[in-house]
């Protein structure tokens, strides 16, 4: 009573960091393509970056979820390439865009159902299953489709990954409610904080009382309903989905997320983050290409920028240890 | 005397945590021995053995890497690149010091991923991941995105020659293994793949094991490379796309646990033989090539799937039912 | 002013000094200009409450931290000690509460990790073998050196710890509450073994809670208090209730055993069985509070984690308020109206980054649904309540639990449970860790939270504690109850006496 009059830390600025730092460098990126890049503030130019950023950023809204509750989702890319596929062969045999979406999703939520049921109920570790679920849906992709493509442009369909409403693409208004819905979950509803509770610590989270099984099984379910969106528009997009669609997808996806803010091991995140993130990584591609950069020096590029901003984090903490002061 | 028969107990564990990859291996040998005539052919044997050793090897310096509580992703950027880099010494140089300039290669990367893994403190996952990325990146600015060819010099084929893999993999395995069973450097990767923080706080060196750890790997996986590129004598950017996780998925189904602390190299170059078996198995039968990333991904899950669920059986209905007896 | 008690031992020279040592963390002074010293042969314990600086001091000691300014001194030379490794070489070892070994690993290595006796480029692993069963039979640990650490008990582990420090041959041996995980008898063993050491020449600083152990043992007593040195004496004419005026500022003596007037039946259990533990039967009323005690592995815990649902337990009847329950889950346990606060807050108890109103509704959110939402304002409302009724001290309750001390992050789970509206409360170790302040601030919150009506039952391993809360008590010892004290007949002695029957 008389020892600690100090109530607590605040780590409040650390906080502001992590939520808006990279909000901060994106901002920063795009001022300087508008004022050094020729190009870069063309409108088209801009829709385009927004367009590209939404295949990724949708699926890493889900992940973003998964790995607050410390889980990883590997199979992300095979399901993608498959809920894809599926989505163009069901949009060129009804002609439905409604149903080549419900396709997709459907498989999403397939695979995240048997993600989950391995991990929940026989108790593989989650990295493990879903390594192994990356094998296998790829597996399975490769053989219904043969090794081909399927292909389909009927103007309803395609009107998904390809139309704009001026200059915001509709992927890109889709990737916005998306984030609009996931943040809601994660900060407003039972399942949010119970993810985020898990992440935190698991056995905490047990004592207290929240359903890790359920809340585990459901952000399989919901990761994959986000890929299943993100495969329908990027089906779209392409007019066509087969074998190696996006090779490295999942990667690329938890890239964002971890790039975005949120901790690897879990207990924090930030949606807003991620969408920050999934901008950065298109915007950058796209600041390289205008800037007639070799498309390889780009994947320097980008591997640099993911490894150099999270030195920074490591770097910050080991001063601090050091000194003891901030 | 409880403490012979725990001893026994013990020994015999262990014994079947190493091994017990080898039993499926017989198992599955067996019944593609019946189930065709031109599985238990010489030609074919040195085959599956051999495509078993391409990815032992980079496979092996992975466990090192998964014992000492780390993931290197990268290692599959990292053959390329040695791949490539081989390829371009040998012209001016000879083979010798083309394989030796490709597996120094291997390792430097590898340091460099220590390096940022233990000073710079970025999770060894996202890390490699940087690095994956970066090594992918620079080979294909170096090869111009086109194939390095080696025309005439086939003394580079030895890599690749016959059972050249196979012994190469043997001789890792058992050096390997040897270090991790009896040198200070082996049990340390060990003591920090079980706690870091207590290694540490004991005056290990955690980060000097750290980059050790991840340049061994490297080199491993420049080996690869560097057989893989010997096939065809061809390297380029896309090369051993995939491997890193291939590499994972033997070490698993091998028996190392993901956690750390352990390492079973036999059990590594078992994981691999019995996906390798498994595989050509489906070749010889005529099933198509797609099913193999169904295999690899079935076996995974199966092979963890087995002994995680063994142990929650164990204690969720055996161990209470001996306690209820003993009352 | 401070006294050092140097007057009784002016001739020999201290081995280590700590000299005008301060370390601050992000601008908050953690220790602030302590002086002390100890020489060979004494066993110097340092005491004082959670926050006081002793796990700063002894961090700094160990090489773990660097001081702020100040130095630590050996044999007179000013000594700078950057890493672990270094304090070794000087000499120091360090057994810290947190367990430093590799559990994967053996004994033997576990012991000479990092000294590793060589042939060559490969491990002598008889020379290991040999040096290890020396070292382990001073202290009496009769295990085989080759068995991986995580095969040992948490005795048997602490023991492999000194054992390690042993085998450095070191000068000085810092010891982190010691027997905190011990039972009596092998707190005793371990107590013997620290003056043998001691008898040998070696320079022990014994930090510790315990402070009838701290007198029987110390040599020397030093006291910190918000981080500075209150005093330092010798252990002639110290008593307990000197150290925690010292420690606290102020004095404290519990009272005896409450006088509580029960209520209707809240908790009716029958021949409970769990693990080992079999045969405890019990009623607990509202307004209540029942404690089921015992020495360290006594059972107790089992039972309550058990009635929690974290244990599978057998039981000829469980009855909350005349219903029959079945509980295979906390979830069902929530429902079925218990309450728990668990025995090791860190981890199990908080979630270190959420907020502190999370960490409170973290259990009842099917409650605070509005359609699929969650309404944020009763979530802050109640958790607001909370931290006035429990007198939780922080910025406010968006802070994180992970910045809260032991008490209030005590009270955060204290709070959790009671949001449950349980009409049991079980309450595991609740001041387990948490300082004297602290510790009766929980004491008169939980007198409160009876008189009211709630239905308490207490597992603690703290005879104080259980003194000073329950009117009833049931005595286990290995996994059997020996007996039920109740209102009078609730004491120490008494307790003891059941607590230590059939002591194998």
């Amino acid at each position: 009573m008389t020892t600690t009059v100090d109530p607590g830390t605040r780590l409040d600025r650390g906080r502001l960091w992590t939520r808006f730092g990279i909000v901060f460098v994106l901002a920063i990126l795009w001022v300087v393509g508008v004022a050094f890049v020729p190009n870069f503030a063309n409108p088209d130019n801009l829709t385009s970056i927004l367009r590209q950023s939404s295949f990724v950023g949708i699926s890493a809204i889900g992940m973003t979820m998964a790995i607050v509750a410390g889980l990883f989702d590997l199979s992300v890319g095979s399901t993608l390439a498959l809920a894809a596929w599926a989505s163009v062969l069901t949009a060129s045999a009804t002609g439905s865009p409604l149903a080549a979406l419900l396709a997709a999703v459907a498989i999403g939520m397939i695979v995240g159902s048997i993600n989950g049921f391995f991990v929940t109920v026989v108790r593989i570790p989650a990295f493990i299953t879903t390594l192994g679920m990356l094998f296998i849906v790829a597996g399975v992709m490769l053989i219904l489709t043969n090794g081909e493509a399927a292909r389909y442009n009927g103007p309803e369909f395609i009107w998904w990954g390809n139309a704009a409403f001026g200059f915001v693409p509709v992927p890109f208004a889709v990737f916005i409610v998306c984030a609009l819905v996931g943040s809601a979950v994660l900060r407003f509803t039972s399942l949010g904080r119970y993810l985020f509770a898990i992440g935190s610590n698991a056995p905490a989270a047990h004592v207290a009382g929240v359903p890790i099984n359920t809340a585990t099984f459901l952000v399989f379910v919901v990761v994959g309903i986000f890929v299943g969106i993100s495969a329908m528009l990027l089906g779209s997009r392409l007019y066509s989905a087969g074998p190696g669609l996006e090779a490295g997808f999942e990667l690329n996806v938890i890239a964002c997320v971890v790039l975005g803010g949120t901790r690897l091991s879990g207990g924090r995140g930030t949606i807003v983050g991620t969408v920050a993130a999934a901008i950065l990584f298109t915007t950058l591609g796209n600041l390289l290409n205008l800037l007639h950069t070799d498309p390889f020096v780009q994947r320097v590029a980008t591997g640099l920028v993911l490894v150099t901003a999270l030195s920074i984090e490591g770097v910050r903490q080991r001063l601090a240890e050091r000194t003891g002061s901030e | 005397m409880t403490s012979v028969v725990d001893g026994v107990r013990r020994t015999a564990l262990a014994v079947w945590r190493t091994y017990r990859v080898g039993l499926f291996v017989v198992a599955v040998g067996l019944v593609l021995t019946l189930l065709t005539p031109r599985f238990l052919v010489e030609g074919n044997l040195v085959n599956v053995l051999t495509n078993a050793a391409v990815v032992a090897i980079v496979g092996l310096g992975m466990t090192l890497v998964i014992a000492s509580g780390n993931f290197d992703l990268s290692v599959g950027a990292i053959a390329a690149f040695a791949g490539a880099i081989s390829l371009s010494v040998v012209p001016t140089l000879g083979v010798g010091p083309g394989i030796a300039a490709g597996l120094i290669a291997g390792a430097v990367v590898g340091f460099v991923n220590g390096l940022i893994v233990a000073e710079l403190r970025v999770p060894a996952f996202i890390a490699t991941l940087g690095t994956l990325t970066i090594l992918r990146g620079l080979t294909l600015i170096y090869t111009g995105g086109r194939d390095i060819y080696l025309v005439g010099e086939t003394g580079y084929k030895i890599l690749s020659a016959g059972a050249m893999p196979v012994v190469l993999a043997v001789l890792v395995a058992a050096i390997l293994a040897q270090v991790v069973a009896r040198t200070r450097l082996g049990r340390h990767v060990l003591a920090v793949g079980s706690n870091q923080a207590a290694a540490t706080r004991a005056g290990v060196r955690s980060n000097r094991i750290l980059w050790v750890v991840f340049a061994i790997v490297g080199a491993t996986a420049a080996l690869t490379g560097m057989i893989i590129s010997a096939q065809v004598l061809t390297a380029n950017g896309r090369l051993a796309t995939g491997l890193e996780l291939s590499a994972i998925a033997v070490v698993v189904i091998g028996g190392t646990p993901l956690t750390g602390g352990r390492a079973t190299m036999i059990g590594t170059l078992l994981g691999a033989l019995l996906i390798s078996e498994i595989n050509n198995g489906l070749n010889l039968l005529n099933v198509p090539v797609f099913y193999q990333s169904l295999t690899t991904g079935v076996l995974l899950l199966a092979a963890v799937g087995v002994s995680t669920a063994g142990r929650q059986f164990m204690k969720r209905a055996i161990l209470p039912l001996i306690s209820r007896m003993s009352e | 002013m401070i006294e050092t008690g140097d007057d009784l031992e002016m001739t020999t020279p201290p081995l280590l000094e700590v000299a005008d040592l301060t370390r601050r963390f992000h601008g908050v002074v953690a220790v602030d200009h302590v002086d002390f010293d100890v020489r060979p042969g004494e066993i110097h314990a340092l005491v004082g409450e959670n926050g006081a600086g002793k796990s700063t001091v002894i961090n700094v000691i160990g090489g773990v931290l660097q001081p702020s300014s100040g130095s630590i001194r050996i044999d007179g030379q000013s000594r700078h000690l950057p890493t672990p490794a270094s304090a070794q070489d000087a000499g120091i070892s360090v057994i810290f509460q947190e367990f430093n070994l590799l559990p994967h690993l053996s004994v033997a290595e576990n012991i000479y990790i990092n000294r590793e006796p060589t042939r060559g480029p490969v491990i002598d692993w008889q020379a290991m073998q040999r040096g290890s069963m020396e070292v382990l039979q001073r202290l009496g640990l009769e295990v085989d050196p080759r068995i991986a650490v995580d095969q040992l008990s948490v005795a048997q582990q602490q023991l492999v710890e000194i054992a390690r420090a042993l085998s450095f041959k070191s000068r000085v041996i810092v010891m982190d509450e010691p027997t905190a995980s011990l039972s009596d008898r092998e707190a005793d063993r371990l107590l013997e073994i620290v003056r043998d050491l001691a008898a040998e020449g070696t320079a022990i600083i014994y930090v510790s809670h315990r402070l009838a152990e701290v007198l029987a043992i110390a040599d020397r007593v030093t006291v910190l208090r918000d981080g500075r040195r209150v005093f330092t004496r010798p252990r002639e004419g110290l008593d307990e209730s000197q150290l925690v005026a010292a420690m606290v500022g102020r004095e404290l003596v519990y009272t005896a055993s409450p006088q509580r007037v029960p209520g209707e039946l809240r908790l009716r259990v029958r021949d409970f069985a769990v693990d080992r533990v079999e045969g405890v039967s019990f009623d607990l009323h509202a307004g209540e509070v029942v404690g089921l005690a015992g020495l360290m592995g006594c059972g107790a815990t089992e039972v309550v984690e058990g009635l929690f649902g974290l244990r599978p337990f057998a039981a000829k009847e469980v009855t909350v308020v005349g219903q029959a329950i079945a509980i295979r889950g906390p979830g069902e346990a929530l429902r079925s109206g218990f309450g728990y606060v668990p025995d090791d807050r860190k981890r199990k108890g908080i979630v270190p980054d959420l907020p502190i109103k999370h960490n409170i509704s973290l259990g009842v959110l099917g409650r605070m649904r509005r359609l699929l939402f969650i309404d944020g304002r009763r979530d802050r409302s109640m958790a607001e309540g909370f931290k006035q009724r429990l007198n939780i001290r922080c910025h406010d309750i968006e802070q994180e639990v992970a910045g809260l001390s032991g008490g209030n992050q005590q009270k955060v789970v204290l709070a959790r449970a009671l949001a449950s509206e349980s009409r049991v409360l079980i309450l595991a170790e609740p001041t387990r860790g948490v300082d004297v302040g602290a510790k009766e601030e929980i004491y008169s919150l939980i007198d409160g939270l009876v008189a009211d009506g709630m239905a308490v039952l207490l597992q603690t391993s703290e005879l104080p504690e259980l003194i000073r809360l329950a009117n009833r008590c049931v005595v286990m010892a290995n996994g059997i109850p020996q007996g039920e004290l109740a209102g009078s007949e609730l004491t120490q002695e008494a307790v003891m006496t059941l607590a230590t029957r059939f002591d194998v």
